[in-house]
């Protein structure tokens, strides 16, 4: 299996408490890959490990090997900046920066990171990106409004599109659809479908009807550990964990 | 008494209570306002344009000339206080709120501690402060710059930075860490670097910045107390070549107040003519800054 | 396409595979192949399409929860794939009992009736099923009485043939009322499939 993402014996602490224990992972290319768990099972802080955000958080320590695409991720040779161009992130609350117009919040990656040399290569991207979020035609003709003229389904979708401006090659995504109303959330379901083929996405959610819909493998994340971890058909009709089982059946968590 | 009629009595009360209120504050504001409009006004007039460019005419004559000197020193004074006080002011912020490393953290928090205490001296204290430290460094400096003296420009200057900078590091602060988690993750995840990130967030907060930025300037134009020993105020324009910085200013505030306290009729209405030019900047300021958030 | 939409194409997919088979049975019975192996190996093929379907139904229930018209169309499939998958059970059957007498040169006129009317029945019903749900439900309604005589057909060929076969003991009698009877069964469960299409609407 051709694995995009490689965890080996993650453990991560944070302020002496000890979050992820030992977490094992392959992630294969251009697929749906979920994690779902109980609030507190250690998902968001697995994910914030995935591009180094965890590094802004005050007494952190890693341990153990995470490789994206060949690049070992948490070596002291790279440069986190590198990490976090390889890897786009999607978070539960949209965030687009609200007096900034649609436009230049899709080109603040490339701007920010000189991807691009002239303006007609830039508006490609962006049109680009945000075709592949499916707001383009919601927003062709207003690029130049602000951000925050947008509902709350759109301004999730633009930052898709803003992450997906990067050409990333693994996408997080962290609940994207828990603040959203059902309709807008079934939009990025389908868009989230779509993706894989140009993307691997990991998804984070306690929606595990969410997982089971979407995503082609699930993790079942308890406390820290990674509990089984399997094709999403395969989980979601016979798991072979009690534990699985029991918070796919919603008795617990 | 039936309770309906109560209830409406009471309500009734609390209304007269509340626009009495209103009406006592409102007094004040309208009558300072007036005070100062109807006195200087008809002073500006007198002698205008020429009230912005001529010196105090002699005391005691009939002239009243100008407060042009005061004029060019406040605002020579403001210029250069902003101009190294604003970055100052705003990298420290940006420092002690995008801090991550522990001896970054503890060094914000110290920055935090003292800047905040800074906002509560009184500022005639800091001017004798920075008087004192400045007379006390004089023989050194005097050996690389000849003409320096502790009452000039440069020491107002120094003054009014340590007055008003700590302000627009709080302001600036807090507004960056009012600014949600997942904002300062989504811009570092897009590859920012710890630079491009804060300057990313300070776009973000436009509007904060623009407020501190105008509230800075109308406090130290209006700054009186921390001016007094050290621009020390003078009558006269100040050299206009390389011992600019070294020589004492006037400014509007130190205009009103010696010119005021003088008993000479026609200094006297120096005095409120640049009372009256210091409200007409301080509104100007104010309807300057509604516009430019408006436009947000 | 909403990912549940994916996965129903797949069951669909599946299902049009099984019609398929049913198919080829069914012009192979009209052509008087008798032979069981034949009919054997496709009932396993079918088995193999029936059971693949009772997995993916399991899986599309399991993960997407579907409601209304969705698990109406879920449940149509699921209950059709078993219908499709008896037909070559029962197509094995008349085959194996034809297969005993036809040495011995039996008219088995019964029989060759009931494969007519049957065999109409079965290919108006994957027609029917291929086209769901784009069909209207009046063109259904006539298809459905055009059935139903096709299968009042089959009855009275099984009672002439039960009638016949009581009188006399004749093993061509026999056979021919054996596989009578079982295309009997093609034919119900057939009729069953228009029948289930129809309620959907």
């Amino acid at each position: 299996m051709d694995s995009v993402v490689q965890i080996r014996d993650l453990w991560v602490s944070i302020g002496g408490r000890s979050i992820l224990r030992g977490v094992n992972l392959e992630i294969p290319r251009n697929v749906v890959f979920a994690i779902m768990g109980p609030s507190g099972s250690g998902k968001s802080t697995l994910l914030r490990s995935l591009n180094r955000i965890l590094d802004l958080y005050e007494g952190v320590s890693v341990k153990g090997q995470i490789l994206i695409d060949g690049v070992d991720v948490y070596n002291s040779k790279t440069d986190p900046s590198e990490v976090r161009r390889l890897v786009g992130m999607v978070f539960q609350i949209p965030n687009p920066i609200p007096n900034m117009s649609i436009y230049d919040n899709v080109a603040l990656g490339p701007r920010i990171n000189k991807l691009v040399r002239s303006r007609w290569e830039l508006d490609n991207l962006v049109k680009r990106a945000l075709e592949k979020a499916y707001l383009w035609d919601e927003v062709k003709d207003r690029l130049h409004l602000p951000a925050s003229k947008l509902s709350g389904g759109q301004q999730q979708r633009l930052c898709i599109a803003r992450a997906l401006a990067m050409k990333p090659k693994v996408l997080l995504m962290d609940e994207p659809t828990s603040n959203l109303d059902p309709v807008a959330s079934a939009k990025i379901e389908e868009l989230i479908v779509e993706l894989k083929r140009d993307v691997t996405v990991v998804l984070v959610t306690h929606n595990s009807f969410q997982a089971s819909r979407v995503s082609d493998y699930v993790a079942f994340m308890y406390d820290g550990q990674i509990l089984e971890v399997g094709l999403t058909g395969q989980i979601f009709t016979r798991p072979k964990n009690k534990l699985t089982e029991k918070y796919i059946t919603g008795r617990f968590g | 008494m039936k309770p309906l009629m109560l209830r409406k009595i009471r309500s009734l009360t609390m209304l007269a209570l509340i626009s009495t209120a209103f009406a006592l504050t409102l007094l004040p504001v309208l009558s300072l306002i007036g005070t100062v409009v109807y006195n200087g006004m008809s002073v500006v007039f007198r002698n205008f344009p020429g009230i912005f460019f001529d010196i105090p005419a002699a005391p005691g004559s009939s002239e009243v000339g100008g407060i042009g000197p005061h004029l060019l020193g406040t605002m020579l004074l403001v210029a250069l206080a902003m101009a190294i006080g604003t970055p100052i002011s705003i990298l420290a912020a940006v420092f002690t709120a995008e801090a991550i490393k522990s001896w970054e953290r503890n060094l914000g928090r110290l920055t935090r501690l003292l800047t905040h205490m800074m906002i509560e001296f009184p500022t005639i204290v800091v001017g004798l402060a920075v008087y004192g430290l400045m007379t006390t460094l004089a023989p050194y400096i005097r050996a690389l710059i000849p003409g320096f003296r502790p009452f000039s420009l440069l020491s107002g200057v120094i003054a009014l930075i340590m007055v008003s900078a700590p302000y627009m590091y709080a302001q600036v602060e807090d507004g960056l860490k009012s600014i949600p988690q997942h904002i300062r993750e989504a811009v570092y995840s897009l590859g920012a670097g710890r630079v491009l990130t804060s300057y990313v967030l300070l776009r973000y907060l436009k509007s904060t910045v623009y407020a501190a930025i105008s509230i800075s300037l109308a406090r130290m134009i209006s700054e009186t107390a921390a001016l007094f020993f050290t621009a020390f105020g003078s009558n006269v324009y100040p050299p206009l070549d390389s011992n600019l910085l070294f020589r004492p200013v006037g400014s509007l505030t130190l205009a009103v107040y010696t010119l005021g306290l003088s008993g000479y009729e026609n200094w006297v209405e120096l005095s409120w003519a640049a009372s009256f030019i210091l409200l007409m900047l301080c509104l100007a300021l104010f309807a300057l800054s509604k516009v430019v958030i408006r436009g947000e | 396409m909403r990912p549940i939409d994916i996965a129903m194409e797949s069951v669909k997919k599946k299902l049009s595979e099984l019609s398929d088979i049913v198919a080829e049975i069914s012009i192979n019975l009209v052509n008087k192949n008798w032979e069981p192996d034949y009919y054997r190996f496709k009932a396993e093929e079918a088995l193999k399409l029936r059971d693949e379907i009772r997995k993916m139904t399991t899986e599309v229930i399991a993960r997407f929860q579907p409601t209304a018209s969705d698990l109406s169309n879920l449940m149509l499939f699921y209950e059709t794939s078993y219908g499709l998958y008896r037909f070559s059970r029962y197509a094995l059957d008349v085959a194996r009992s034809i297969s005993i007498v036809s040495p011995q040169g039996c008219s088995l006129e019964n029989s060759w009736r009931a494969i007519q009317s049957a065999i109409t029945l079965v290919k108006l019903s994957i027609r029917i099923l291929s086209a769901y749900p784009t069909i209207e439900s009046t063109s259904l309604a006539d298809a459905l009485s055009y059935a139903e005589s096709l299968e009042k057909d089959v009855d009275d060929t099984l009672s002439t043939s039960l009638k016949k076969a009581s009188t006399v003991a004749d093993p061509c009698l026999t056979s021919d009322l054996l596989s009578v009877v079982f295309l009997e069964r093609i034919a119900d469960h057939s009729i069953y499939i228009i029948r289930s299409i129809l309620s959907n609407y």
